[in-house]
């Protein structure tokens, strides 16, 4: 090993370093050898003792070959033992001609910029194809190449000891995986001079130096390091588009490498990417960026370059292209801004398509950020979802694992109310939890009040009218959003608003001639949605305020105010009592931001509606009659109840089945069903067998199914969920609500 | 039991209950109008709607013997019509699992 050629030309046109880092070469006395393996043989020649087993020099020599590395965090290396190198001869010379040519002064000094460099590290096993523990380096093409973009070279690290990689896993995972996943959580969390102890103290470094100057080149806007950094030289060179620089020629492109020494030079090979990595897209990305950033600079040659012989020849999203072209001819910056919904070069544009295309970079070599909080969330995500009889939105300690324990479920009934005379159709708690209402097959409405359930009032608003003893009956009661009124929906026809705090009536509707069904209010507790089952006016949106637009708390009592009504087709009345290709609705509900009405009709369809435009939006037809529709707490899921038993959850924009609940038994009568728990964690419905079923929402599983209404008697007609307490409430066949 | 809401048909002539006006049939069901019943003519149809059926018992027609089961109103309750169950005589064959509406009990709903 006498140091010979210029350590520069050598090796596999290695671009020269520029500075070696100093790479701790084996100082003079020699580099072992130009021996393969043998590594870990701690070069007894190794002046600086500490650093056995990561001595080797010459082993390690050829992977590092002393690269420039600017950034002197990063890199990993392969653990030296079983780096064979062949080559190694000729890139060991360079090296220990530098090493030679260093004299004591120098080996001096190595030691102490080691120490400022701090990590030495082993060569990564860096993703394309090398293997862990030096073999890679070889079998990468240019052999060396791709070890050089790991770091440094790890010779006689001065510090020493900092080596050691241990390999020995960490409570079953592997010990490198988790050291670094800690270094990039310390570094997110602020914590620097800790991630930096502790890459020093494992030996392991978050990201190899190419991976950091690519960072780094992303957020300065050096986009043509960054793209060779991505791709590697060749590729550059081999795809479409000539690389244009920022105005710069392209001629010093070599010459660049070699200035910019670690920076692209190593990147021979480019980043490994992951295997669904698309380097078309990639390119497309980043020449896009540089595009849109030159026209927000108003270097609009520089620019229309770009286009042309960038973005143009990558074939790729020709519309895309075409509306980037059409960018040029924004007058302003700003302007410019808001057509491209790119918020300009200093924004977070750069971050985000750093986090764009770190997607694409196999995952070993840029960690996915944030990898633990994710780690942690997916657990915790996991443990919710198992726990059966999980009721609250607060999050769960990360200490221990989480089950919530079935106490605190309502489970049991611990109150029943007996108000009624005949069945009870439907129950239903007010918004603000304070009152529950209850209606009933005898015409009754009942209020009590939810703290100690004594009843408030008793609404008999239904008896007139009366056309025969069967016709009573009150199938629907809404609290409004404000909870100041109450609606009831009878069967003989007519609808009654009533104030709550007095039980007075302050509006009706009787101009139907069918049974009215549902009603739902709209978010300002004024107008509200009312179904019916004839086909005259199925569907109105009724106001509290009279015509004439005095209040309605005076004693005049608001009659048929229609505001608008939905007929299909839209006609007049003058046409054939019955329209036949009406529909009737069964049900009816109104989002909680009040965009969007939902309807279910006899002929099992349901109808969207958008409130503002009072225009249909969707119309699906499912495969049985429906009988009870309701929205989620977050109007993007509809819970709707179908014959034969079934309960399912649909998604509001698309109508798609997103889960069914099964269990409950429904086979002629109409069962309703609710959301329920913290955060709507629960889907609750009665059925025909006397049962109250509950099941978790997300995932389906039954967690209960309730007792206690008189089983041969007669079905769960409604249940109700209590919005802040544990509390539910069932109505059933039996007379009997129970809570 | 429960709340249930009525069937409604959708045609141009539909037969109702005569007290409560709930649908009970088609028009264009009808197999026949050359039936009797105790109040009068009746029809023969082969589905009805919105009805309750009753105990099965044995009854001597004008064409013979069979069993059927009276048919009600769901809401009002009133009894409207019959069904055969069984036809004990081979010509009787076709009229099993029909119903018979009465035309003095039913009214013209549209």
């Amino acid at each position: 090993m006498s140091p010979t050629p210029p350590a520069f030309e050598l090796d596999n046109t290695n671009p020269p370093p520029t500075s070696p880092i100093i790479t701790a070469g084996p100082p003079a006395p020699s580099p072992p050898h130009p021996s393969p393996a043998t590594e870990s043989t701690a070069p007894p020649h190794n002046p600086r003792a500490e650093v056995p087993q990561e001595a080797p020099n010459d082993p390690s020599d050829p992977s590092d070959r002393p690269r420039k590395r600017r950034r002197r965090s990063s890199s990993l290396h392969d653990s030296q033992p079983g780096y064979a190198r062949p080559s190694a001869s000729k890139q060991q010379q360079p090296k220990r001609r530098r090493a030679e040519d260093t004299t004591s002064p120098d080996v001096a000094h190595e030691p102490i910029m080691r120490l400022e460099h701090t990590h030495e590290h082993r060569i990564r096993p860096s993703t394309n194809g090398s293997s862990v523990n030096g073999s890679s380096p070889h079998t990468n093409g240019s052999s060396a190449k791709s070890t050089e973009t790991n770091g440094y070279h790890s010779n006689g690290h001065a510090e020493g000891a900092v080596r050691q990689h241990d390999a020995s896993p960490f409570y079953g995972h592997d010990r490198e995986e988790v050291t670094r996943i800690l270094l990039q959580s310390l570094s997110d969390l602020g914590y620097h001079g800790a991630a930096k102890h502790l890459s020093s103290e494992s030996g392991y470094e978050l990201e190899i130096p190419s991976v950091a100057a690519f960072r780094n080149a992303v957020q300065q806007g050096q986009w043509e390091e960054a793209e060779a950094l991505l791709f590697g030289h060749e590729a550059v060179e081999l795809d479409g588009g000539v690389l244009l620089g920022n105005g710069h020629g392209h001629a010093r492109r070599r010459k660049s490498r070699a200035s910019f020494g670690s920076q692209n030079g190593y990147a021979r090979q480019g980043l490994p990417l992951a295997a669904t990595a698309d380097t078309t897209q990639l390119k497309f990305l980043l020449r896009q960026q540089k595009y849109l950033e030159l026209l927000d600079n108003r270097e609009l040659n520089a620019a229309l370059n770009v286009l042309r012989n960038e973005l143009t020849p990558l074939k790729r999203d020709i519309g895309r292209l075409h509306a980037l072209s059409s960018l040029m001819m924004c007058q302003s910056a700003s302007d410019l801004r808001i057509q491209a919904e790119w918020d300009g070069a200093e924004g977070d544009s750069r971050r985000q398509l750093l986090s764009e295309i770190s997607k694409s970079i196999s995952p070993s070599v840029m960690i996915p950020e944030h990898r633990m909080a994710t780690l942690f969330s997916a657990v915790q995500d996991e443990q919710i979802l198992g726990c059966r009889y999980h009721n609250t939105i607060a999050q769960p300690s990360l200490y221990t694992d989480h089950e919530c324990p079935a106490e605190e479920f309502p489970l049991q009934t611990f109150k029943e109310l007996r108000n009624h005379s005949d069945e009870v159709w439907f129950v239903e708690f007010s918004h603000d939890g304070s009152m529950l209402a209850t209606a009933g097959k005898d015409g009754l409405v009942c209020l009590y009040d939810t703290r100690n359930y004594s009843l408030r009032h008793e609404i008999r608003e239904h008896d007139r009218n009366l056309s025969g003893d069967t016709t009573k009956g009150v199938c629907y009661v809404a609290f409004s959003p404000d909870d100041q009124y109450l609606i009831s929906c009878a069967q003989n026809n007519e609808f009654v608003v009533i104030n709550v705090r007095d039980g007075r009536r302050v509006a009706h509707g009787d101009h139907f001639d069918y049974p009215v069904t549902a009603a739902a209010w709209l978010p300002d507790s004024q107008t509200f949605v009312i179904g019916t089952q004839g086909s005259r006016r199925p569907l109105g949106l009724y106001s509290l305020r009279s015509a004439a637009g005095t209040s309605s708390s005076s004693s005049s009592v608001v009659r048929n105010n229609e505001i608008h009504s939905w007929r299909d087709p839209p006609w007049d009345d003058s046409g054939p009592a019955d329209n036949h290709n009406s529909f009737r609705i069964t049900d009816c509900a109104v989002s909680p931001d009040g965009s969007r009405l939902v309807a279910t009709t006899i002929d099992k369809r349901i109808l969207m509606y958008d409130l503002r435009s009072r225009a249909k939006i969707a119309e699906w037809a499912m495969d049985d009659r429906l009988t009870s529709i309701c929205f989620g707490v977050d109007g993007a899921q509809l819970l709707i109840n179908m014959y034969e038993g079934r309960v399912l959850a649909l998604s509001a924009a698309t109508g798609e089945v997103v889960m069914q609940y099964e269990g409950a038994q429904q086979a002629e009568f109409v069962i309703r069903s609710r959301f329920g728990g913290a955060g709507d964690n629960f889907v609750v419905s009665g059925s025909e067998d006397a049962r109250v079923y509950v099941w978790r929402r997300q995932t389906g599983v039954l967690v209960a199914a309730l007792e206690g209404h008189a089983a041969g008697g007669g079905t769960v007609n409604a249940v109700a969920w209590h919005p802040r307490e544990g509390v539910s409430a069932s109505a059933g066949d039996d007379r009997r609500v129970r809570m | 039991m429960g709340l249930a809401y009525n069937i409604y048909l959708n045609s141009k002539r539909i037969y109702g209950c005569k007290i409560c006006k709930t649908h009970l049939a088609d028009h264009d069901e009808i197999i026949s109008r050359n039936f009797r019943g105790q109040h009068g003519k009746a029809f023969l149809f082969n589905s009805v709607v919105n009805v309750q059926l009753g105990e099965a018992g044995e009854r001597n027609m004008i064409t013979g013997r069979h069993v059927v089961r009276d048919i009600s109103c769901r809401q009002c309750k009133e009894v409207v019509g019959w069904k055969y169950d069984r036809a004990y005589e081979s010509t009787e064959k076709y009229k099993e699992g029909k119903y018979i509406l009465e035309q003095e009990l039913m009214c013209q709903v549209s």
